[in-house]
């Protein structure tokens, strides 16, 4: 009996083994694809298989693709660190506040901030262009560096807070015994222990910002002030598909956050289940 | 240092009342413990003075200044309050080292950086952990953390000490160890201390004065001697002691121009001297208390003394808890030996007249 339940156990593994090989065969083919195209030439990208290994490998669709896309990624760049580095502060401050310092009515608030997160851009389209033309901003890169800085805020805020509830009030109430105020302990007890959060919300708003297209699509005009997913799509050609071009800029485009999720992803799995 | 006085303290949290008018008043330089199960309002009590919390009624003076009273609002914050906090878990910062947890209250002060160094050294030497000074919280023992949390609290010389069970996360050889460490460190440093536990044994043996908290109010407050021999009512007598006090329900009746009781079990003669201290009661119904080491085991049959039938010896090391049946009530007594007494066999057993408590059943209040 006891040698059947052990063969049940190894059947249901090896099923279990197949059919994640399976998945991950199937996820992973798009990348290879993209990978193997990128490195073909024109004429070959026409005569092979899209996931068939290049013959004559050449790196020219990856050069001339960033060479188009160097302006761009300079501006998702801009828009990632600038963006990243505001919503983080005052996600932080605010995150705090809302654990930490509670006020009467703050749990409303928190409610109000985290309800921002569930209204669609579409909705907020047309309301946005006409706030920046208003303050001269439409068609700028700047006004998707003001936009991304306060939609940052509230998941950030929301992570911050959800990390910092982790942290005992016993803490706080001893610096508060010790003399402390609201600033010196912020400063001195919850920053310093705020290095996870911070890595949690950073990785969140760096792929947030970074793979976004609607706003970068509506508020800017012109390659010089395009994010870098608006100016992928514009390689597509008009009347010819160059696929290895399209695919090689494609993968410049995935490289950071491909990165990012494979060496800090159980930092964002702590951000989803509020474990520092 | 400074004497703290607490009048008429009353704390809600909405609804629930977790402190109701509560008068305490604690000399200088006294160590009193607040004692009581949990959800009494002891630490209610304690940060409502550290002044975590607002107060809803009354007043709290350190000393000739008033702290807080909410009918003239008054409210310093806790930074203005002069008390030093031993949280139950420490609350040690684990991104500073043990110089830099116990040096934070003076930098918070920006006292300067030589004077910092100096008395952080001394409360260190005072706490024998000046060799882990650049240690971080992380390697550190329960006991070494609990002596951080000390050394932070005494380098400030604040006016008073409140300590919320301090002792609770240390295992119990540690705990009776740092028990005496701690009562050394307070007669050392003279501080007016008040000190929460829930542990009724570190509360006789460490305070001054010990105040049994119980259901939101004060029950009583005292030596640790007169608690534990003059209870005011039934609360205190059954919280205080291990094992417990023994309590027997019965009447009060006249017989042949004797006061008895009417244990159902036994009819108990009060001797006279207990009669004389007797206070008017109106009601008839009362509760016995007598102490497990206040009971005689004896073969034979002496006056006023009833039959009751050993169900099990416990060895506690020093001495046994024998517990004993008869008429459907459970007795414990400790005694030093057993050899005379045998599980399943019966016994008479006489109750010291000297150490008897009488309560109202009612109300619990001691009638002596």
């Amino acid at each position: 009996m006891g040698g059947n339940k052990v063969k049940n156990i190894k059947i249901n593994r090896i099923i279990l083994y197949i059919l994640l090989g399976f998945f991950v065969i199937l996820s992973l083919l798009p990348l290879w694809s993209s990978v193997v195209t990128a490195l073909k030439t024109s004429k070959e990208v026409i005569i092979t298989t899209p996931i068939t290994f290049p013959l004559h490998p050449t790196l020219t669709p990856l050069r001339e693709s960033f060479d188009y896309l160097k302006k761009p990624l300079t501006n998702s760049l801009v828009l990632v660190v600038s963006g990243t580095i505001t919503s983080c502060f005052f996600a932080s401050i605010l995150g705090y506040v809302f654990s930490k310092r509670r006020f009467p009515g703050s749990t409303i608030l928190l409610i109000l901030v985290i309800l921002c997160l569930y209204i669609p851009p579409q909705v907020q389209l047309i309301p946005m262009v006409k706030a920046m033309s208003k303050v001269g901003l439409y068609g700028d890169l700047g006004s998707l560096v003001l936009l991304y800085m306060l939609f940052g805020i509230p998941m950030s805020t929301f992570i911050f807070k959800t990390l910092y509830d982790e942290i005992p009030d016993s803490f706080i109430n001893a610096a508060k015994v010790d003399g402390a105020g609201t600033w010196t302990i912020y400063q001195r007890i919850i920053l310093p222990l705020s290095v996870i959060p911070f890595v949690v919300a950073a990785i969140l708003q760096v792929t947030v910002i970074w793979n976004d297209y609607i706003w970068g699509l509506v508020l800017t005009r012109g390659m010089a002030n395009m994010p870098i997913t608006v100016a992928i799509a514009n390689l597509k050609g008009s009347f010819v598909a160059e696929w290895n071009l399209q695919m090689a800029g494609s993968l410049w485009v995935a490289l950071p956050t491909l990165i990012i999720f494979i060496f800090l992803g159980k930092y964002i799995m702590r951000g989803y289940t509020g474990k520092i | 240092m400074s004497s703290l006085t607490i009048k008429g303290l009353t704390i809600r949290y909405g609804e629930t009342i977790a402190v109701e008018n509560l008068d305490l008043e604690v000399k200088d330089k006294e160590f009193v413990v607040l004692v009581g199960p949990s959800g009494c309002g002891k630490t209610t009590t304690m940060i409502g003075i550290a002044g975590l919390i607002g107060i809803d009624e009354g007043e709290i003076w350190f000393g000739n200044e008033l702290v807080v009273c909410p009918r003239n609002n008054i409210f310093k914050i806790p930074q203005q309050r002069e008390v030093a906090m031993v949280f139950q878990d420490y609350a040690i910062y684990p991104h500073m080292t043990v110089f830099g947890n116990i040096a934070f209250p003076l930098e918070i002060r920006k006292i300067n950086k030589r004077e910092i160094e100096v008395r952080v050294e001394k409360a260190a030497k005072l706490l024998k952990i000046e060799n882990l000074l650049n240690r971080k919280p992380n390697e550190l023992s329960g006991g070494q953390r609990q002596r951080v949390a000390l050394g932070r609290a005494i380098v400030r010389n604040p006016k008073i000490f409140l300590m919320d069970e301090p002792l609770a996360n240390l295992d119990a050889k540690l705990r009776v160890h740092a028990r005496v460490e701690l009562k050394k460190l307070q007669q050392e440093l003279d501080t007016t201390t008040i000190f929460v536990t829930h542990d009724q044994v570190e509360a006789m043996t460490m305070g001054d004065r010990v105040a049994v908290m119980n259901d939101s109010h004060l029950e009583q407050i005292g030596k640790p001697a007169e608690l534990y021999n003059n209870p005011r009512n039934r609360f205190v007598a059954g919280f205080i002691g291990s094992p417990s006090m023994n309590m027997f329900e019965g009447r009060l009746k006249e017989e042949k121009g004797n006061l008895v009781i009417d244990l159902r079990f036994c009819i108990y003669e009060l001797p006279k001297k207990i009669r004389g201290l007797m206070k008017k009661t109106i009601s008839r119904e009362v509760t016995l208390g007598i102490r497990p080491e206040n009971i005689a085991i004896t073969k034979e049959s002496i006056r006023n003394c009833f039959e009751a039938t050993v169900t099990y010896i416990e060895l506690t090391g020093k001495e046994y808890n024998i517990y004993l049946e008869t008429g459907g009530v459970a007795i414990v007594v400790t005694r030093s030996f057993t050899h005379d007494l045998k599980v399943g066999n019966k016994f008479w057993l006489s109750l010291n007249e000297e150490k008897i408590n009488i309560f109202d059943k009612k109300l619990g209040k001691s009638l002596l």
